[in-house]
């Protein structure tokens, strides 16, 4: 095998990865990492709810906490927020 | 009976992951608007549209190459077409340690499950993933109850402000007489509208029929969770092997959109057959293309293209009314509710 003649070619290789063709599946992947990211978000309110009562362990409450009404609407708002700026990302020109 | 068990607490992530797809609809609420004002510019003159609806996309689909708000709004209806009912199914593996006995405990009470191991599935139906959901309506063994209580109970009903099951309410009281005492529900599904008909004719021994065993399953659960002595079986509506002259109602409510043409015909003329003399018909399903501008029936035919719905474009086209003539009705009345012609209800007697 012989040494490459510029070794320093392979600092930035030329590879090609994503192309024009992924792009939608490139949009469902993002979508569902942002649902992943709201789902740790949706989690991290529902912890300091339970730990303001407890400060104890609180894992198997947080499983089956049920929102209240008033803290399902601040949870909608937000997600719906956090929606929009991914998808103004998505569709800036 | 616990009817709770009808209604779940969902645990923390399938409730988070359900609330995420739900937000989808008002996260999307700016883009849908741009695409809507890209796609009317794209449509130009909507009379001037070609009728046929294939026609029609190839002149409003070119003129959407360069909007990105189309291409990121059918992104968002895509993710919701390929998760809503994964999500819903791993909301529901979560607290199904917790249902099972209340599930089993459901098989008992008054009512009666039919189903046919020989059940041979019709053409139309077999293999469909209906509605994108990944195995039709029986792709997970508990499929009829995550349809039920989970996409319906707490996804579609987000997006009907009053109610889904107010909706099938009012469509059931429509039935002209105060009183049935036998009332057949074709393609009764998970029971949404044969609770209502239940519901609205308490006397009324009610029979259903569908040709997902799943989704029966869970019928009869219902049934039994309000003890309703309902006879529930895997037979297809337009050959339900009922005797002639069986019942004073049939009803259906949102199945025809899932059949073609040639079979609503079919079970109209069953539900003639298996009417007793003077007994009603109640049919609802979905708008009808002839009550929507063509512009607004290309919309409703993209939701139908990209949402697994293959028969919706022939039965929305289809002539309810004219159906039910044909095949012997008598004093049919066939409309739209407004605003929307939603729901679409044909009625009809048999002589």
């Amino acid at each position: 095998m012989s040494a490459p003649k510029d070794p320093t070619q392979f600092n930035l290789p030329d590879r090609e990865t994503l192309a024009s063709s992924d792009v939608g599946s490139l949009g469902l992947a993002v979508l569902a990492l942002t649902k992943e990211l709201w789902v740790l978000t949706d989690r991290v309110h529902v912890m300091e709810a339970v730990l303001e009562k407890h400060h104890l362990d609180i894992r198997e409450e947080i499983k089956r906490y049920q929102p209240d009404d008033a803290m399902t609407a601040e949870l909608r708002q937000e997600s719906t927020a956090l929606i929009e700026r991914v998808l103004n990302a998505l569709s800036k020109d | 009976m616990n009817i709770e068990t009808l209604n779940p607490k969902l645990n923390q992530r399938g409730r988070a992951e359900i609330d995420f797809m739900i937000s989808m609809f008002g996260g999307s609420a700016d883009i849908r608007q741009k695409a809507d004002a890209d796609v009317n510019v794209a449509a130009g003159d909507i009379e001037a549209l070609p009728d046929d609806l294939d026609a029609r996309s190839d002149i409003i689909n070119p003129g959407l190459a360069d909007s990105k708000a189309h291409r990121v709004r059918s992104l968002v209806g895509e993710f919701h077409a390929q998760n809503h009912a994964d999500v819903c199914g791993r909301a529901f593996d979560e607290i199904f340690p917790d249902l099972e006995a209340d599930l089993t405990a459901l098989h008992n009470g008054p009512a009666a499950l039919y189903l046919n191991p020989d059940f041979k599935e019709p053409d139309y139906w077999s293999g469909v993933d209906f509605h994108r959901t990944e195995g039709g309506w029986d792709g997970h063994p508990f499929a009829g109850y995550i349809h039920a209580e989970i996409i319906h109970r707490k996804i579609v009903s987000a997006g009907f402000p009053g109610g889904i099951f107010a909706q099938r309410k009012d469509v059931a009281s429509r039935a002209p007489k105060s009183h049935y005492n036998k009332i057949l529900d074709m393609g009764c599904s998970t029971a949404h509208f044969t609770q209502a008909l239940q519901e609205v004719y308490p006397d009324a021994h009610i029979t259903g029929v569908d040709l997902s065993a799943r989704t029966l399953e869970h019928a009869f659960r219902v049934a039994n969770a309000h003890g309703w002595n309902w006879d529930l079986y895997q037979r297809a509506a337009e050959e339900t092997g009922f005797e002639d002259k069986s019942f004073g109602l049939v009803a259906s409510y949102i199945l025809l959109h899932e059949v073609p043409e040639v079979t609503i015909e079919a079970i109209f003329a069953e539900a003639f057959r298996v009417l007793k003399p003077g007994g009603d018909m109640i049919m609802s399903d979905v708008t009808r293309y002839a009550d929507l501008d063509k512009l607004a029936a290309w919309k409703a035919d993209q939701g139908a293209l990209y949402g697994g719905e293959p028969h919706w474009r022939e039965s929305a086209s289809a002539d309810l009314g004219a159906i039910a003539k044909k095949v012997g009705f008598v004093d049919v009345n066939a409309a739209g509710d407004a605003p929307r012609s939603y729901p679409y209800v044909v009625q009809g007697r048999k002589p």
